[in-house]
């Protein structure tokens, strides 16, 4: 079925790709969203997806499933947008880490704001590479194996670098975020 | 970032595991916007937009007038037609100018930084190392700057060069991907490993076009030796004279 609406939508089907477009908006606008961090930027790196794959789609081997290639597409902008923006905000962000802060203010601002938002501020502490592959695989719960088509990379590759994320993950969230840390325990 | 790692058992791996599974899955996203309203749009704008002005029309009928007059006149007719390439590197006269890093700046994001195993896996071509100068040893950086269209590996040594200045760096790219070099003809054009290369010496800027985002260009104040060996293009850059740069580039293996 996705075959032929790409082999349609190669052919200049426009209500084809549109319903690819449907299809996979979804998570393409997450996953940009979960880089970037700000809707109206993830609005727009999910429109220059699609358009990128229009373009590419005469290329494209149909026999490939699409989403994979979608998000390796998104994954590339939305990268080179935060990479962008990056020497401002790690600025920024120097500074305001730099600040001093008592644990009581830290503690009640993330309880306030829920441990899911604790959770994301923790991941975004993380590099580049430990983050996608936590959101790739916990924020949007993809398999493995599509996991790797998107990275490019072996999916034993995969497990060994959520392994090392999750336990940089952990670390810091057990010095920066000690109730969403508290949490686990039983 | 927290550089704690603390020793952790089977179990409480999982746990932690099962912890973040959990709050991930309760993660707010915002409202899907429509985003194939804005994909047809923006496709509908590119498509329809040269077929609507007349302007267009009028400025392509100048350009190809003056094209003609170019191509009359020998010398001119020689010069447009001196567009150099060398696998993935296109040498382009005219070009942008951009003002110099402050001293110490880094040559290439930190943030791409990997290891060579990593890099190696991620590209389809093979990632060799000079052998030469025999103290060279593995490169002391990797970078991946990986994406679709441009898999560059980019190695680089301390030491070798001005302290100050850019490390030492070789940058490996698939023949069939593109790189820009706003530059005068090369000062001298080697043979190594039986094909010509080119060597530039003179400041310029080079451009790597990102898919994602405008060009990233720098501005380059040393030497720079390009070849191509089997659909891979190496770009060396380097503070020493030719004679030992193309000794580095026979040494890759």
């Amino acid at each position: 079925m996705e075959a032929d609406l790409i082999r349609r939508a190669a052919q200049g089907d426009a209500e084809a790709f549109e319903a690819l477009v449907r299809q996979h908006e979804q998570i393409v606008f997450r996953l940009a969203y979960l880089i970037v961090g700000d809707a109206d930027d993830a609005q727009d790196i999910a429109q220059e997806t699609f358009i990128r794959a229009y373009h590419a789609l005469p290329h494209f081997d149909t026999e490939r499933p699409l989403r994979p290639w979608l998000l390796q597409i998104t994954r590339n902008l939305a990268r080179n947008r935060r990479r962008a923006l990056g020497r401002y905000a790690a600025a920024l962000t120097r500074a305001f880490r730099s600040a001093p802060q008592t644990t009581h203010s830290a503690e009640a601002e993330h309880a306030q704001r829920g441990e899911v938002q604790a959770l994301w501020d923790a991941i975004r502490t993380l590099d580049a590479r430990d983050q996608e592959i936590i959101y790739l695989r916990y924020m949007l719960e993809l398999p493995v194996a599509e996991t790797a088509d998107i990275l490019n990379v072996e999916p034993g590759t995969v497990k060994s670098r959520l392994s090392r994320a999750l336990t940089r993950l952990r670390g810091v969230v057990e010095a920066d975020f000690p109730l969403l840390a508290e949490g686990r325990r039983p | 970032m927290s550089e704690r790692f603390p020793v952790q058992t089977p179990d409480e791996n999982e746990a932690w595991e099962m912890r973040v599974q959990t709050v991930s899955r309760q993660f707010d996203y915002p409202p899907t916007p429509d985003v194939a309203a804005g994909v047809r749009a923006r496709l509908g704008r590119r498509e329809r937009a040269p077929l609507r002005s007349g302007w267009i029309r009028a400025a392509l009928a100048i350009v190809l007038i003056a094209l003609v007059a170019v191509l009359a006149i020998p010398d001119l007719r020689a010069k447009a037609f001196e567009i150099l390439q060398l696998g993935a590197l296109r040498v382009e006269h005219e070009g942008p100018t951009i003002t110099p890093q402050p001293e110490g700046t880094p040559a290439f994001d930190p943030a791409l930084e990997t290891t060579l195993d990593d890099a190696r896996s991620q590209v389809d071509y093979p990632v060799l190392l000079p052998a030469y100068p025999p103290d060279l040893g593995v490169p002391d950086h990797v970078y991946f700057y990986g994406d679709l269209y441009h898999p560059t590996v980019i190695l680089t040594w301390e030491g070798f060069n001005t302290p100050g200045k850019p490390p030492l760096s070789l940058s490996l790219y698939p023949s069939d991907s593109l790189i820009v070099k706003y530059a005068a003809a090369p000062t001298a054009r080697p043979v190594i490993r039986g094909a010509e290369a080119f060597w530039f010496v003179q400041p310029h800027v080079f451009e790597q076009p990102s898919p994602g985002a405008d060009p990233v260009q720098r501005l380059i104040e040393v030497n720079v030796l390009v070849w191509q060996v089997d659909r891979v293009t190496y770009r060396l850059e380097t503070e020493w004279p030719l004679e030992e740069a193309v000794r580095l580039a026979e040494s890759v293996e």
